[in-house]
């Protein structure tokens, strides 16, 4: 199999061959949802953290009896798939209010593996997050992971030390330190890979074990810069609610275009920030965690939000940005009606796509929109 | 200019016309006549005028939301600094403070009630700037009026959802940042408790509150003015306390509608002298009730407890439609709390600030939807409390097609519900403040199908 296939490749599934392998040396899996919930303090319990996501979900059947009409299908689709087993490999799972949508799992999980419609794996957590940054935010997210890892800990039989967060940090900022030079490969005039590639090496990170995977993404990376690049085409950047479906990449790059950079939660947000090595090791996850670049559950956080999107789509030298949102996700939306007005006014064509989460169920739709904006940015 | 003139008189129109309804000392026959005049308005005033013991409390009340509209159109021109803020905001400080709050459901409530068509074109006029059409339509409404330019823009915007409901965060977000006005987000944690770390937290935000309110207005809170607030906050709650103890009764004597003039009269205008004339003749009218034995209804057919919201379009014709049917509502989700008595402590600047922040930790949506459905205080075991209490027969939901927080947990709660506490749910698709989502003759249908099959067999 060769480097990128073998990086793209688990992006497909929810299980992959390094989840299995994992399991069959008698490892554990911890799931997780969104970008807030330190993997750090997984990782040095010596249990592979694995996020969970919606692909592979075809129906929201169960999803369904648990959930109003009115809630994001990605969520829906988390749900199915733990009532349809794809979950089952997981040991345990952290909840986290990342949204009103996603910290309803907590609960719809619960209570459909209590009616036989899902397993619920032992170990199952809530972690709770504030909205705003200050002094005593970081304070009561740090004695809320210090629970997090004292339940950890108590279940698993584990320990999770000083010396093992900060081997931690190490290898995660390995990880993030890489992710950002295939970031800045994208930015090159000839782009020597697909923003489909992309996505999926992104979303890869978040399924497979860290060290394994950064021993491979080394290896792309030099190949990668061998690669004859791409030229010619629209550049187009992605923003907005969350994506680990690669298909929704390719219908886009499929059209003649090509993607260069984004401002996603499986992508430029989940690995941008650096964890600090000096100091103590928790307090500097917590903060990293804390501090990254904000996604819009974060209150009065917009400028910094802006600014980190302005700034990608210039280094990038895109010639249009895609606003997309998941129906009913409302802080995404909104926030991309901010975005709208104020790329425009920075000279950066916008457009707006409002999309429904799954296999592509509304694909004709959004092959006709952004085939329109392709046209009208030139391409 | 123009606008100018189109901002100032908005308020001041809706404003004129509450003050007039609530200075009328009309006879029945009067009011139907005024009834037969305004034709549009006339389901509102046969909800709040034709009962006399309603109407005893409605003057002083639309006398009140007349004030919040009159102060609203004056504050500039009066040198003081309004303040956009949620409904589950206690203004207590902000009156201390001499700011004016404006809240988008307040707004969007009272259109929804009192004009034909409602919010509409308010909701329509925000989905043009691109806001989601799936946001709450309980702030698009206001929004809308804001946006739109027919009230004045806000100098401050405070969001006090924060950890207890995502769209109308970003509503508020979204407002700052529009149209460029400083903002605070007072989050709430995200577990709930009366006296512990997560209350700490709360305070510290609050004092962060008070910092950003003397900052904005260039004044330092005046301890006078903040114990007068406090004293008249402390007597109100004292009052909601004690209509929750009538609500026990059987039959009950606090009659429906008095559920929203009680919420209503805390959001707009808690800590003052007004508020707290609202309150007391609300619990003088049902306590003179309860001392003759009587109740709201000659028999209580069932005793129905709303989990969330109510129905605000056809001018309150939901409450009256209910009673009419035989139906006490004992409970309503805005007020679900609101029997719980705050204790405020009026001794130093601290103990008043830790008391507002106690107030406002504790206020509906706030308290009881941040967490997960099972943890203690939360949704659940609020409702658990308050059926076991007040010996409820059913509990119906109504919502927001906006509020994702609640419709990710409502099949959830109403299946525990059924389970533990064994009584009969329903949950109804529509929304509180657009009818064009379900009609509410279609919502009327759906009650009485659930009423008489289900409840009342």
């Amino acid at each position: 199999m060769e480097l990128m296939e073998k990086l793209v490749e688990p992006a497909k599934t929810l299980s992959n061959p390094y989840v299995e392998g994992w399991r069959e040396k008698g490892g554990k899996v911890i799931g997780y949802a969104g970008t807030y919930i330190p993997e750090e303090i997984i990782y040095a319990a010596g249990i592979l953290p694995y996020r969970i996501g919606g692909r592979e979900a075809t129906k929201v059947t169960i999803a369904d009896m648990y959930f109003g009409p009115v809630i994001c299908n990605f969520v829906k689709c988390v749900l199915e798939n733990a009532a349809d087993g794809r979950f089952d490999f997981l040991d345990g799972a952290i909840i986290t209010y990342e949204c009103d949508h996603m910290r309803r799992i907590f609960d719809a999980w619960r209570r459909a593996a209590k009616d036989g419609n899902a397993r619920l794996p032992a170990f199952f957590q809530y972690y709770g997050l504030p909205h705003s940054r200050s002094e005593h935010a970081t304070e009561l997210l740090m004695t809320e992971t210090q629970r997090l890892i004292k339940e950890m800990e108590k279940h698993f039989g584990v320990e999770v030390t000083e010396e093992g967060l900060r081997n931690a940090i190490k290898v995660y900022n390995k990880t993030r330190q890489l992710l950002r030079k295939l970031y800045e490969l994208r930015e090159k005039d000839e782009v020597p890979v697909t923003g489909t590639e992309a996505l999926g090496i992104v979303v890869t990170s978040t399924v497979m074990p860290k060290d394994e995977y950064n021993k491979q993404l080394e290896k792309l990376l030099d190949e990668l810069g061998k690669r004859k690049g791409i030229t010619g085409r629209p550049r187009l950047m992605i923003v907005g609610s969350v994506n680990d479906d690669i298909e929704l990449v390719k219908l886009m790059e499929d059209l003649g275009a090509v993607v260069v950079a984004d401002s996603l939660c499986y992508g430029a947000r989940c690995f941008w920030n650096l964890v600090e090595e000096n100091g103590d090791p928790l307090q500097t996850i917590v903060t990293r965690y804390w501090e990254h670049i904000p996604c819009p559950r974060m209150y009065g956080e917009y400028s910094r939000r802006y600014s980190f999107v302005r700034d990608i789509a210039r280094s990038g030298k895109v010639d249009g940005v895609i606003l997309e949102n998941i129906r009913f996700c409302d802080l995404h939306g909104t926030d991309n009606t901010l975005y709208g007005r104020d790329l425009e006014a920075d000279g950066i064509p916008t457009l707006r796509l409002e999309r429904q989460y799954g296999p592509l169920a509304d694909s004709g739709r959004l092959r006709t929109r952004v085939q329109a904006f392709l046209e009208r940015i030139g391409g | 200019m123009k606008e100018k003139a189109a901002q100032a008189s908005f308020p001041r129109a809706i404003s004129t016309m509450l003050g007039m309804m609530s200075s009328t000392q009309a006879t029945d026959k009067e009011v139907r006549g005024m009834m037969r005049a305004l034709p549009a308005m006339s389901a509102m005033m046969e909800t709040f005028t034709l009962e006399p013991a309603i109407r005893e409390v409605a003057l002083p009340f639309m006398e009140l939301q007349s004030s919040y509209l009159q102060n609203l159109s004056n504050a500039h021109k009066e040198g003081k600094k309004i303040a956009f803020e949620n409904f589950n905001f206690p203004p207590a400080i902000l009156y201390a403070m001499d700011i004016v709050p404006v809240s988008p459901e307040v707004i969007s409530s009272l259109l929804s009630m009192g004009v034909p068509k409602g919010i509409f074109r308010f909701l329509d006029y925000t989905t043009g700037i691109g806001i989601p059409e799936s946001m709450c339509t309980a702030q698009r409404g206001g929004v809308g009026v804001i946006l739109s330019g027919l009230i004045e823009k806000p100098d401050m915007v405070l969001n006090m959802a924060s950890g207890s409901c995502d769209t109308n965060s970003k509503m508020f977000d979204f407002v700052s940042e529009y149209l460029h006005i400083p903002f605070c987000n007072i989050d709430a944690p995200p577990y709930w408790d009366e006296d512990g770390e997560m209350m700490r937290y709360y305070q510290k935000e609050y004092r962060k509150l008070v910092a950003f309110l003397e900052e904005q207005t260039g004044n330092k809170l005046d301890e006078d003015k903040l114990r007068q607030c406090c004293t008249e906050a402390k007597k109100q709650d004292e009052y909601v306390a004690e209509l929750y103890d009538l609500r026990r009764a059987v039959p009950n004597p606090v009659p429906a509608i008095f559920n929203l003039m009680m919420f209503g009269t805390r959001f707009m205008s808690s800590g003052t002298p007004q508020a707290t004339k609202v309150m007391e003749t609300m619990y003088e009218v049902a306590k003179e009730r309860y001392k003759k034995g009587e109740g709201v209804l000659p028999r209580e057919k069932a005793r129905a407890g709303l989990v969330y919201l109510s129905h605000f379009t056809a001018g309150g014709e939901f409450w009256r439609w209910l009673e009419h049917n035989g139906i006490s509502v004992l409970m309503e989700g805005l007020a679900i709390l609101s029997h719980q008595h705050y204790n405020i402590d009026t001794s130093t600047v601290d103990t008043m600030l830790d008391s507002l922040a106690g107030q406002a930790h504790n206020m509906m949506m706030t308290k009881q939807i941040r967490g997960p459905l099972d943890y203690p205080g939360q949704w659940f075991e609020d409702i658990a409390t308050l059926s076991k209490d007040l010996n409820l027969d059913c509990a119906i939901y109504l919502g927001t097609l906006g509020c994702k927080n609640t419709w990710g947990g409502i099949k959830v709660l109403m299946k525990m519900i059924e389970e533990e506490l064994e009584i009969p749910t329903l949950i109804i698709h529509s929304d509180t403040w657009d009818d064009r989502v379900t009609p509410w003759p279609t919502i009327r249908d759906q009650l009485e199908e659930f009423i008489s099959t289900v409840v009342v067999q």
